[in-house]
């Protein structure tokens, strides 16, 4: 009886330990962009809905937070936010592209200056 | 000590409200063409999450409070282009430089809105179609882009030309005046089948008003106003294609692009091409359900931004050939004895809008609209035959200005129009022309956006038929942020077109009794809307409910009751109205979700054959019931739409021989569509069903066995006549890069 007490507290404990090590198949960033504008929005929703990996993705103006549900096997969090970076926004941490940022419409380069 | 206890609470209190209102101060300029920066006085300052709003001064200052920072604050004047910011703090003095925008587009949108929806700003109510749901129904022009629409219902006019019409408030079609971006657009000999000749695929937008519309734009408008935007050079896609086709033979291909020249000029050219390939019978009357024979539409548009001024300009051509009737007939071949209709349309327009900025005054603009057009439509229904010439000039001139601020707002103008009509139906020529001046002056009250009164005059005179005098007014007012009240009332006419405007008609052996006197129509529109938003979820849902009544004091009646073989038109100034009841409910339960639901009730009567009774073919009662899903990642698209249209009164047959009497009431039926789009990167492809139910009438046509007959009627349609339809098609586009 002791000992099956003991077995049982050992697999809770082991399958626990699984559960820490075990990467869960989905999961959901949220990741603060240099966005500025609905022709920003659009493009970084469209960009990162059609990389293979990602389930969907939404920009809020308001807050310039995009949501991005994706799949951990095939993308990491990082290789979102380089998707955004080569688009020509900030990403969090990681800097824009340049040349990217430079081949955007006017309106997306400075800030507060967009119709929409 | 007390009390000085209270006053040191009061003061913390106070202080503990003034750290949370913050004081935002900015600047608003304008940089003209030339580079010149100048304040800007009188501009619209708001925000999105607080009611507090502001107006610059006379150097382009404002000051505006707001409790809820961090939020995004508009600044917008009428003829320029809306800025929006996000701000953080009230630490920084904000500077907004407000670029000049179009002068000529007749509606302010107010917020780019890609789905359906109503604002709560402007004072006449309008309902805002975007591209989205124009998407939501793929098939194929005008007449079909108000499917998923409660305002507008749509109706077969008969069982030969597959031609649609609309109807608003439970009238007919011709008392909603038709516009494209301020443009006259389905008016005089194509008022029947106008709506077929502008393709789904260039229509941007659509703006639909109920009741009468601004005087700005004629007299015409009784039951409502729908304006359309056609897509634009600056902002379209470089290159578009559409493919089309439908389980009856239909084909579709629609291509456009658009192209900026240079900083000022840009160009866009449209090509539309349809086809019905083969002839399909589905309810066995041996008559063709829809013509066989192709459109073919076109368009070149110009658009110039001058430093002055700015212009666009263009040309429009359409070309229809249909033929319908019985199975394997062909026009002219009296030999083979099948009954044949054969309607052949030419149409060539020619457009120009132009607006001139004032040096000195920055809120005035003078804008001129010029249309010349030529109709010719050559139709032969069996052995009846109608030839017309329309040919059309039309000059609309406006100036636009404020009175001190913009709390006051004038439009003044005056037009002419310009028609001469040749008609020939069968032996009978009449030849017309119809030379109508007109004044106009509208002035808008604004108080903030919350309160609005519009009040305008119009008159006009008519050299057949003497002044016409049309009244107007529009009110709006919020209550709260949430909802809108508006009212209106005006007075219009509609000046009638005997043989063109009853096309549909010559689908049938009854005898035309036509006064040759007739009379423009004359109704006074009143109407009151309520709408309110509410969040579901944090989503904006909206319930609007309004009730239209109509009355003429002058009414064209076809009168298709007095005998089963004969229609008569004349004029009536006896009791004529309608009274509308609709009731919409749109909820957004899920951010991927829209239900809508709505309910209408007509009570149209008019006298008839002597005898006060509903109109024919309007029923008393509709409902619309629509889903829409949009998946998270945009990529999959799903329409539901169920119209259910209940009993309808149908003129009487109880004189006709038995086997041609049909029932004197309806049956209600439900019509059901939908439709599945999924978006690619770059390109999109769709699938859809129409009628899914197979809702058929059967036997549509009266007398369908003997079409030279004296009981041949195929008007008598209020239900479809073919079944089920399946389509497939696909978008394509290549944005402009800017």
């Amino acid at each position: 009886m002791k000992n099956l007490g003991i077995l049982l507290v050992g697999l809770v404990l082991v399958s626990g330990l699984f559960s820490v090590e075990k990467q869960p198949k989905v999961k959901t960033v949220e990741i603060l962009t240099s966005s500025v504008c609905g022709d920003c929005k659009d493009r970084i929703e469209t960009e990162l809905n059609y990389t293979k990996g990602v389930i969907f993705s939404e920009l809020n103006l308001e807050t310039k937070i995009v949501t991005v549900k994706y799949k951990t096997k095939v993308l990491s969090e990082n290789d979102i936010k380089v998707v955004i970076a080569n688009l020509g926004y900030d990403a969090g941490e990681t800097k824009r592209n340049d040349e990217a940022f430079g081949n955007l419409p006017k309106c997306c380069q400075s800030e507060g200056h967009c119709a929409r | 000590m007390q009390k000085l206890l209270l006053i040191v609470l009061l003061l913390i209190g106070t202080n503990a409200i003034s750290q949370t209102t913050k004081i935002i101060r900015g600047k608003v300029i304008t940089t003209n063409k030339l580079d010149k920066k100048s304040a800007l006085p009188g501009a619209k300052i708001r925000w999105v999450n607080d009611a507090n709003v502001a107006v610059s001064d006379v150097n382009g200052k404002f000051t505006i409070k707001n409790e809820n920072l961090p939020d995004t604050i508009k600044i917008s004047f009428t003829g320029y282009e809306t800025l929006t910011y996000w701000v953080t703090d009230a630490s920084q003095e904000l500077d907004f430089d407000l670029k000049q925008g179009n002068i000529l587009d007749g509606v302010e949108v107010i917020a780019k809105n890609r789905g359906k929806s109503i604002d709560l700003i402007s004072a006449t109510g309008v309902e805002h179609i975007g591209e989205d749901e124009l998407r939501k129904a793929a098939c194929c022009n005008l007449s079909e882009s108000f499917e998923t629409n409660a305002s507008v219902d749509v109706n077969i006019t008969d069982a030969v030309s597959g031609a649609k019409k609309i109807q608003m408030l439970g009238l007919d079609g011709v008392y909603t005046q038709l516009q494209w971006e301020n443009i006259p657009l389905v008016r005089g000999l194509s008022t029947s089948y106008g709506l077929s000749f502008t393709p789904g695929t260039w229509i941007e937008s659509i703006q639909i008003t109920k009741g009468t519309g601004s005087v700005v734009n004629g007299y015409e408008s009784m039951a409502g106003m729908i304006n359309l935007e056609i897509k634009k050079p600056t902002e379209s896609e470089r290159f578009y294609v559409n493919l089309y086709g439908n389980k009856f033979g239909r084909a579709e291909v629609n291509f456009h692009g658009a192209q900026m020249l240079n900083k000022k000029w840009s160009t866009m050219s449209f090509i539309h091409y349809s086809n019905q390939l083969f002839e399909s019978d589905v309810n066995n009357d041996g008559f063709r359900d829809m013509p066989i024979g192709s459109i073919i539409a076109l368009m070149n548009r110009w658009s110039y931004q001058g430093d002055k001024m700015e212009a666009k300009f263009g040309v429009k051509a359409t070309y229809g050939d249909k033929m319908g009737g019985q199975l394997k007939s062909q026009p002219n071949d009296v030999a083979s004895g099948l009954w044949n209709a054969k309607m052949n349309t030419e149409h060539v327009e020619l457009f120009s809008k132009t607006g001139f900025y004032l040096k000195n005054r920055p809120s005035g603009s003078i804008g001129l609209i010029s249309q010349w057009k030529y109709h010719h439509m050559n139709n032969v229904f069996g052995n009846s035959s109608y030839d017309g010439t329309q040919k059309k000039g039309y000059l609309n001139v406006m100036y636009g200005d404020i009175i001190r601020n913009t709390n006051h707002n004038i439009k003044t103008g005056l037009s002419m129009t310009v028609d001469n009509y040749n008609q020939v139906y069968n032996d009978s020529n009449f030849v017309k022309t119809e030379i109508v001046p007109g004044a106009f002056a509208e002035y808008t009250y604004n108080s903030l956006d919350k309160l609005i009164l519009v009040l305008g005059v119009r008159g006009d005179y008519h050299n057949l038929y003497g002044p016409l005098f049309a009244p107007r007014f529009h009110g709006k007012y919020n209550f709260s942020k949430r909802n809108a009240l508006r009212i209106s009332v005006g007075r219009g006419y509609r000046v009638p077109n005997p043989y063109a405007d009853f096309m549909s008609q010559m689908a049938s052996n009854r005898k035309w009794i036509v006064n040759p006197n007739l009379t423009p129509e004359d109704g006074v529109t009143s109407g009151i809307t309520f709408t309110q938003k509410f969040l579901t979820n944090d989503h904006v849902s909206t319930f609007s409910v309004d009730y239209f009544y109509t009355h003429f004091l002058n009414q064209l009646i076809i009168d298709m009751d007095v005998d089963p073989n004969e229609i008569h038109i004349y004029n009536t100034n006896s009791t004529s109205f309608s009274h509308s009841v609709q009731a919409e409910l749109t909820i957004k339960p899920y951010k991927v979700l829209e239900l809508r639901g709505a309910f209408k009730y007509y009570n149209v009567q008019a006298t008839y054959n002597n005898e006060l009774q509903q109109k024919a073919f309007v029923p008393k009662y509709r409902v619309l019931l629509n889903i829409g899903y949009e998946s998270r990642n945009k990529k999959w698209l799903v329409d539901v739409t169920g119209n259910w249209v209940g009993r309808k009164r149908l003129p009487s047959t109880a004189t006709n021989p038995e086997i041609y009497q049909r029932a004197e009431i309806s049956d209600d039926y439900w019509l059901l569509n939908s439709q599945i789009t999924y978006n690619f990167k770059k390109f999109s492809v769709y699938i859809g069903g129409e009628n899914l139910l197979n809702v058929i009438q059967k036997n549509a046509i009266i007398s369908s066995n003997d079409p030279f007959g004296t009981y041949f009627d195929a008007t008598q349609i209020w239900a479809p006549i073919s079944g089920a339809n399946v389509y497939i098609g696909l978008h394509y586009s290549l944005k402009q890069k800017k």
